[in-house]
């Protein structure tokens, strides 16, 4: 649990960039599947703020976690060799669209098409942003984190937490109820679900695959009774916020959304927690 | 007595010299000479003067130090680089820390007179003048009210130089004299009474000391030799660290000894670090018990019929009735008589009686003592741990009951049953001083000579060189010593007879940094570490080579801090006796002055002017055998007990129980029986149900270098503790533990291994006393000598309780 | 290029740590870095019988380890920065502290707990096989500390006659890094994926 404390700035801008970049797939869902007029469309550009700052106070919060942020830029060097530098390429260039995308929405300069096709650009980086944030980590002298179940619990903190935060964005812009009108509704449920069971699969596959491992200084057994209420809350945030989703299709208001933003970022970086307690050398590494 | 070999095989010269510039070394960076044995060092660029000195702290090891600096100041430290890599001082991680001791914030820096009351720690800045006056003033009164019986110069090791000690006794001798140290810390049982086996007499013959190659056979024997090396409480890896040390010595006897088919055998409570990766060496036993081993040992011997009849016969007093002394003939006195149950308790001292007290198994004795018994040449060695126990007196013998029932002394690859040897000469003497006062105080005693000095007798206090002390010690003079309270025992008294100033009035006290015994000094004096003065000692008591290293400064030292000659110096002068003192020389004159003294006697020395630039000399000394002479011709070469012969029952012990005065039910022993001793084998209770003991430990030598933090970190004080005493006390790895004696009460994080035999708990001394000793007196810092009782042993009267104590663990 | 390598006599080691402080001096490092460590690996259980006699099958043996300056780096291969680099003349791994954003990588990747990050001076910080006195034909201070012989330093086709590629507990399989440490072994050492026993001394060791 130290192990995992020490991480904090990590753990914030992991659960932060993964709710906030998968905000802009929810929303550009609704925008393919939702009949929105120019009033909300313009107003869902500004609120599209939202989790562009998510995103970019998950990106101040890992300058905290390295020693000398002044360096950060050096990061590229690794690119293709690196796994961290090929995330930070990943969220980097997603946040380069992601700015273009809030100022041209913020200027009023949207139209339908730049609209369509940058939030499905960004859709589609979030989903590789994802992807490399899980796969930061995966180094074949930590186990526990060399599998696919990080990626699993990135992608899918993205959906579920991305889910609730874009129908806030929605909502907020008045527009929620015209986007569950249509077929979005099932979309948006979908997203959840799949981000949901994501989540919790992965984290469940690795708190039981971490179970079983041990090294000369650490138990895998003894990482998890460390982290086990942390792991706890996870799930049955997550489930919550998921319940939440379920919810605010239902009545259009920011509320449900709301809870489910919150249950979702509490879920998000209680898994977070979990992921780094539970780092397992092949050797001594602790 | 073994020749030393003097040869100059190992007269090295280095590049480095005192004050030699980088200029001069750079060129010796051969290239393409990676690693070979004996390329000399070449420095790096940044520092611009390489120093030798030394570690001179208590280990015995005077590992040297090759100090690099620039502008003055050190940058690092290399160590013994020089000639063959198998015979280099190589300093221990203690040594290699010392550049963090010169500059650690905590150094005293003026001297400091105390405000506070004793013990508190409250001091405030003074001048050194004012400071040599208080000092004068507490003298002259003491000396006139008192006199020189109740002056003593308290045990302390902190410091071994050739003007490390010496000056305060020079001085004080000069003022009228002061009671003398009888037998140390270290070796005090085994030193009082092991002349009454090999020789106490030198008009008779051999004497015995803990200290030389006479009565103990040197590791390089063993090497040669030895097919079993069996230790008692013996180990080189936490003792005698350093790379010329005995731990390296060790580590050649195993490689030589198993390659040969041999075997070793450690036999301790603790699976202690010389038998690291080889823990099948390892022989559990309950601390304490030695001796009931031994007799075991000694019993399958003659059920066996491998006893050597015709040596113990020979050379042997009291073994069996044949050679008993008139006193005690026909009374089943000897140690045969103990042993096969004929003697005072009517026991046998089967393996299945010993088992149950040394908690070996029965068959594993019976294992060991059929490979003494085919060993053809068994090297048996004890450590001084045994012998620091209430039984220690009577343990330390056992031990060398083992070799002495085979006939195995004196012979190749044989040791007495003692220590390993130690070097036979000094090739440089220390500061001279001529004490006026015979009189000798066994050094334990020092706290009861405060309370009750005026008391005090040979008969009851063994005292020695007078009958009687006369006078309470009411001055104390401590030079880089923590023997005051930390390495005494017993802290918790120790602290209240010190801080009542009507008892001892006045303390001085000379450190470097504020340790426990410090805190009571009347007036503390900050002193100039060897690093920071010339330097000059020899080889230390514990490595197996003759040398002298000369040195230094490496660094000015800090704030006031002086030289204790110069002091001295300026004490005597304030009595009017500088001239007398310093016979005209200065600190680096009297130097100068010893080493051509000794070079006049080992002219293959190097010149002074050598000296000074190659820092060291060394020579190896050749294999020993204890007591060879002996051995072969006991007649021409007989020892020193009055029969001449190894004396197994002692007469004069047995007289010394009659005529000396005992406060309880303390005896001395004649024969080396195994009894339990004070706080030792059964003395658990419900209360105290654990036995505990300390152990030297490697982040410290005693407590010198207890305050540096990354030796702390890197070592941490544990008390260690066996998994089945732990779990049902609810204790884990790590957690914070109280352990209680009938003494005090310290805190301590746990160690839960299976290093350590179960019923009995092990703690690291020499860790530093921190305790409010106006409120709760827990002592935070671990120390072992929290828990000891104050009870001297019945002859020597020295430290048994170190290593005899019953405690309580709890998680705190 | 020469590769080169330490070689350990675990044998011999007494685990009396000479070589980290040794190693702390040299480097000038305080009580919350050490580049070389020793790890305590400890096992075995006892067997009480009904009159207090006991058996044990306690082990103990020490691992003195800093960095192996690996051939497959694990450290070289997940630092984004490249700061972490192998040197293309000596094989010896180092930190380029100008490039190096203190992002902790390397630490986590490496089984040896070699690199760390002090924060105090913004970057990783570890073992280069004192580069500085290799190249003037030195030893690495280490090895000349040690009392007890059981360290060496020298090209990997020397080392390697000294020992098996390190393969005993508490290490990992080398197949991971290729580590540049060849190990005597000692009659108590366990295989790499022995799980008979522990370290014992972690807080000595972070």
């Amino acid at each position: 649990m130290t192990a995992a404390l020490n991480e904090l700035p990590l753990a914030l801008f992991t659960t932060l960039a993964s709710i906030g970049a998968g905000a802009f797939i929810a929303l550009a869902c609704a925008f393919f599947t939702s009949k929105l007029n120019e009033e909300q469309l313009a107003r869902t550009d500004k609120m599209a703020l939202i989790p562009a700052i998510v995103v970019i106070v998950g990106f101040i919060a890992a300058f905290f976690h390295l020693a000398n942020p002044a360096g950060a830029f050096g990061v590229f060097a690794g690119i293709g060799r690196s796994p961290m530098s090929n995330e930070i390429l990943g969220g980097v260039l997603f946040a380069i669209v992601m700015v273009v995308y809030v100022i041209m929405g913020l200027a009023g300069k949207h139209t339908e098409g730049s609209r369509k096709v940058l939030s499905a650009v960004l859709a589609v980086l979030a989903v590789v942003f994802a992807i490399l944030m899980g796969l930061a980590y995966s180094i074949d002298t930590i186990p526990t984190w060399n599998s696919p179940w990080p990626i699993a619990q990135v992608i899918g903190f993205a959906l579920i937490g991305g889910t609730a935060l874009g129908m806030l964005v929605l909502a907020l812009s008045g527009a929620l109820q015209d986007a569950l009108e249509g077929s979005f509704k099932g979309v948006a449920i979908a997203l959840a679900a799949l981000g949901c069971a994501l989540a919790v699969i992965g984290l469940a596959f690795m708190a039981s695959s971490a179970g079983a491992l041990a090294n000369a200084v650490v138990t895998g057994s003894a990482l998890l009774g460390g982290i086990m209420v942390c792991l706890i809350v996870s799930i049955v945030c997550l489930v919550l916020a998921f319940g939440s989703v379920l919810m605010a299709t239902r009545n259009a208001s920011a509320t449900w959304p709301a809870i489910a933003t919150i249950l979702a970022l509490a879920g998000i970086l209680a898994g977070r927690f979990v992921f780094y307690a539970l780092q397992i050398s092949v050797g001594i590494s602790f | 007595m073994t020749k030393t070999s003097m040869s100059r095989r190992t007269f090295m010269k280095t590049t480095g010299a005192l004050g030699a510039v980088a200029a001069v070394c750079g060129g010796a960076s051969a290239s393409g000479q990676l690693f070979g044995e004996a390329v000399p060092q070449a420095f790096a660029e940044e520092t611009d003067t390489i120093a030798w000195s030394q570690c001179n702290v208590n280990c015995g090891g005077n590992c040297i130090f090759q100090w690099h600096s620039r502008d003055g100041k050190v940058l690092y430290m290399e160590t013994d680089n020089i000639g063959d890599s198998d015979f280099q001082a190589r300093a221990c991680l203690r040594g290699r820390s010392m550049r963090k001791w010169l500059n650690h914030p905590d150094r005293l820096l003026y001297p400091m007179k105390r405000v506070g009351k004793r013990g508190e720690g409250k001091f405030e800045r003074i001048s050194w003048d004012e400071a040599i006056q208080i000092i004068h003033d507490n003298l002259e009164r003491i000396y006139d009210e008192y006199g020189p019986n109740s002056v003593f110069v308290n045990y302390a090791t902190g410091m071994y130089s050739s003007l490390g000690r010496n000056p305060s006794r020079r001085l004080l001798s000069l003022l009228g004299g002061f009671v003398n140290q009888g037998a140390d810390y270290s070796t005090h049982m085994l030193q009082m009474i092991m002349p009454y086996m090999y020789g106490f007499d030198k008009d008779k013959g051999n004497v015995f000391s803990p200290y030389d190659n006479v009565n103990a056979s040197s590791f390089s024997e063993a090497e040669a030799h030895s097919d079993l090396v069996v230790m008692f409480g013996n180990s080189p890896a936490d003792t005698r660290m350093g790379g010329a040390n005995a731990v390296w010595d060790f580590a050649r006897v195993r490689e030589a000894v198993t390659k040969r088919g041999g075997k070793i055998v450690n036999i301790d409570y603790r699976l202690n670090e010389t038998s690291s990766g080889h823990s099948d060496e390892w022989l559990p036993i309950r601390t304490g018990t030695d001796a009931a081993l031994c007799a075991a040992l000694v019993h399958e011997f003659i059920k066996d019929g491998k006893t050597d009849e015709a040596f113990l016969a020979k050379y042997c007093v009291g073994w069996d009735e044949t050679t008993m002394p008139d006193s005690a003939k026909g009374k089943h006195l000897s140690y045969k008589d103990y042993v096969m149950g004929e003697g005072y308790d009517n026991v046998e001292k089967t393996p299945e009686w010993a088992a149950e007290i040394t908690q070996i198994p029965a068959d594993k004795i019976r294992e060991l003592a059929k490979d003494l018994e085919n060993a053809k040449a068994p090297f048996v060695v004890q450590g001084w741990g045994p012998q620091r126990h209430t039984n220690g007196e009577e343990t330390t013998r056992a031990i060398c009951m083992v070799p002495i029932a085979l006939g195995k002394i004196g012979l190749p690859g044989t040791n007495t049953g003692q220590r390993e040897a130690e070097p036979p000469t000094y090739l440089v003497g220390s500061l001279p001083y001529k004490n006026p006062v015979k009189t000798t105080l066994p050094v334990y005693q020092f706290i009861n000579a405060i309370d009750h000095g005026h008391k005090m007798t040979a008969k009851n206090s063994g005292l020695t060189e007078a009958e009687e002390l006369g006078t309470d010690i009411k001055c104390l003079w401590n030079y880089a010593g923590n023997c005051l309270t930390n390495q005494h025992g017993d802290i918790n008294y120790t602290h209240e007879v010190l801080a009542d100033e009507s008892k001892c009035e006045f303390i001085l006290v000379w450190d470097t940094v504020m340790t426990d015994s410090a805190k009571y000094a009347d007036i503390l004096l900050p002193d100039a570490m060897r690093s920071e003065q010339l330097n000059m000692q020899t080889q230390g008591y514990s490595e197996y080579y003759t040398g002298v290293t000369v040195g230094g400064p490496a660094q000015e030292a800090p704030g006031e801090c002086r030289s204790s000659y110069d002091v001295c110096a300026d004490i005597a002068d304030s009595f009017g006796l500088r001239d007398k003192f310093t016979e005209g020389r200065t600190h680096d004159e009297w130097i100068k002055y010893l080493y051509e003294q000794g070079r006049a006697k080992a002219p293959e020395m190097p010149t002074w002017d050598e000296i000074l630039k190659q820092g060291v000399y060394k020579v190896e000394c050749e294999p020993a055998i204890g007591l060879e002479d002996f051995r072969k011709d006991p007649i021409a070469n007989p020892l020193g007990t009055p029969s001449g012969k190894i004396e197994i029952y002692s007469e004069t012990l047995a007289k010394l129980n009659d005529e000396w005065e005992f406060e309880n039910e303390d005896r001395i022993h004649p024969i080396p029986d195994f009894h339990p001793g004070f706080q030792g084998y059964g003395e658990v209770t419900d209360e105290y149900p654990l036995y505990c003991s300390g152990f030297h430990y490697k982040s410290r030598t005693h407590s010198s270098y207890g305050f540096i933090e990354e030796l702390e970190q890197a070592a941490r004080q544990q008390v260690w503790i066996n998994p089945i005493d732990a779990e049902p006390r609810g204790i884990a790895s790590g957690d914070t533990v109280s352990v209680k004696s009938p003494a005090g009460e310290i805190r301590i994080e746990a160690r839960v291994t299976t290093r350590i035999i179960p019923g009995t708990i092990g703690i690291p001394q020499g860790a530093w006393h921190k305790a409010d000793m106006n409120g709760d007196k827990i002592d935070h810092g671990g120390c072992v000598n929290t828990l000891t009782k104050y009870r001297p042993t019945p002859l020597a009267k020295g430290n048994g309780p170190a290593h005899s104590i019953i405690a309580q663990v709890a998680k705190a | 290029m020469t590769q080169y390598a330490f070689a350990f006599d675990s044998s011999r080691c007494t685990g009396c740590k000479t070589c980290e402080l040794a190693c702390k001096d040299y480097k000038n490092l305080d009580a919350t870095v050490a580049y070389r460590k020793v790890y305590d690996y400890e096992g075995g259980s006892w067997d009480v019988a009904s009159d207090g006699t006991c058996k044990t099958t306690a082990f103990v043996y020490h691992v003195s380890m800093s960095c192996n300056h690996c051939d497959n780096p694990a450290c070289v291969r997940v630092c984004p920065t490249g700061a972490m680099h192998k040197d293309a003349d000596t094989g010896l791994v180092s930190v380029d502290a100008d490039k190096c954003i203190g992002c902790g990588y390397c630490h986590m990747a490496c089984p040896y707990n070699a690199p760390k990050v002090d924060r105090v001076v913004g970057h990783s910080v570890k073992c280069d096989g004192c580069a500085d006195r290799v190249a003037k034909g030195l030893e690495p201070i280490c090895v000349g500390a040690c009392p007890l012989r059981a360290l060496s330093f020298g090209t990997v086709e020397e080392m390697s006659a000294l020992g098996e590629r390190a393969a005993i507990s508490p290490l990992p399989e080398p197949s991971y890094t290729n580590p540049n440490l060849y190990i005597l072994s000692n009659p108590d050492a366990k295989p790499a994926d022995s799980d008979a026993g522990t370290v014992a001394n972690p807080l000595e060791v972070m």
